[in-house]
């Protein structure tokens, strides 16, 4: 799937994936293309201002640590960030279920 | 390593990400993700070269990423350019007309006694108020385009009501409490939340958003409260004197801040970047 269907929708991914635990940029891409069994492909470098954006929000807090002698960034969710996820997975759910209301095949009647 | 691909990608985001007050964290932080995206293809048999020209093609090229840093709420570009540069030297003309004009106003006030607001001040003091609004505005509009919120309405708003006040700034010296009152209010509204990365840039136009209406609200007490002799119009010169002062010099420490920022930032070249495909989340 192409980063622009994504749009408008990363700020949720990105959240959820947070969710269970901390991770780094690399780990949240992977936890991205694994738990959408690889239909979330897009250009690497564009989740790190989405990123910085919910941290800058108060959705998200970082931590520096060091790995590998290499400086990593690790993201987790604050409260606020749980609050937000519960709020967007509600509305997701609603949207969802009332397009497939309208998308999904007819079931027609037969008499 | 001979071949760093990696270490040349990092460089060039590095000059191209100057603008950041973070570069450094941001070049860290994506030096870590694409070591360890090579490392990864290094531990599955891929050579070097070809693990590098991978991890940069999954990274997306340089002008995505740049813009992806640079792109506002807006859709606009927040990065600093020539333009905003040269309004960045507006702002350092601004201080020093602010100063002009209140040094005009209070040598006049001392030398003409109890009528401070002569002609012949005002002939010094009207030309240097007028173009220091003028190029306050003009920084204004360079720090609203350089936080990429230049196309909004409540930045249009701010600007019209500073150009419009000009125009009437010259018969009518009162007017100085209405380009206060709603300009410094209007442009607190506009940058309100939205500064951002720039913050640090920009944060003195909150200053003059906020002292503004203050000056305004005192100029207007001036009219009420006993401060020194009446003059044949009925106003108090010197309390009015004293607001404009304060103004004046707040005005001076605020566009002289925010011009030094603006004007020291290496401009970047905004037609190499490929504004809307980068708009992701």
């Amino acid at each position: 799937m192409r980063g622009d269907a994504l749009k408008g929708h990363l700020d949720l991914l990105v959240l959820a994936v947070l969710a269970p635990r901390p991770l780094h940029g690399y780990a949240v891409i992977e936890a991205l293309r694994d738990r959408s069994e690889q239909a979330f492909d897009l250009p690497e470098g564009t989740i790190y201002p989405v990123l910085h954006r919910l941290e800058r929000a108060g959705l998200l807090a970082s931590d520096w640590e060091v790995h590998g002698g290499r400086r990593r960034r690790v993201y987790r969710l604050t409260e606020d960030g749980r609050r937000e996820l519960r709020a967007e997975r509600a509305a997701w759910d609603d949207f969802a279920a009332a397009v497939a209301l309208v998308v999904r095949k007819p079931q027609w009647k037969t008499t | 390593m001979e071949d760093d691909l990696i270490g040349e990608y990092v460089g060039v985001l590095r000059r191209r990400l100057a603008w950041r007050s973070d570069v450094d964290d941001i070049v860290d932080e994506i030096d870590d993700h694409l070591r360890e995206h090579s490392d990864h293809l290094l531990a599955r048999g891929v050579d070097a070269r070809a693990a590098h020209q991978e991890t940069l093609s999954r990274f997306g090229d340089l002008a995505l990423v740049t813009a992806s840093f640079a792109e506002a709420s807006t859709g606009a570009l927040a990065l600093p350019t020539r333009t905003t540069r040269m309004a960045g030297f507006a702002g350092l003309a601004a201080g020093l007309l602010w100063l002009a004009a209140a040094a005009s106003a209070c040598l006049g006030g001392l030398a003409d006694g109890f009528h401070p607001w002569t002609l012949n001040r005002y002939l010094v003091w009207a030309p240097c108020t007028v173009a220091a609004i003028l190029t306050t505005t003009t920084t204004l509009l360079g720090g609203f385009a350089r936080v990429g919120r230049l196309r909004t309405r409540s930045a249009i708003a701010a600007l019209l009501v500073m150009g419009l006040t000009v125009l009437v700034l010259t018969p009518m010296t009162w007017a100085v409490v209405p380009v206060m009152v709603p300009g410094g209010l209007a442009a607190l509204i506009a940058l309100r939340g939205h500064l951002g990365e720039s913050e640090r840039i920009l944060r003195p136009l909150r200053l003059l958003g906020v002292w503004a209406p203050a000056v305004g609200l005192l100029l207007l007490l001036a009219h009420v409260v006993p401060i020194g002799p009446v003059d044949e119009y009925g106003d108090r010169p010197y309390a009015s004197l004293a607001a404009f002062m304060l103004a004046a010099i707040v005005s001076a420490i605020a566009t002289t801040t925010v011009g030094l920022s603006l004007a020291k930032e290496h401009p970047v070249d905004p037609s190499g970047l490929h504004l809307g495909t980068s708009a992701i989340g």
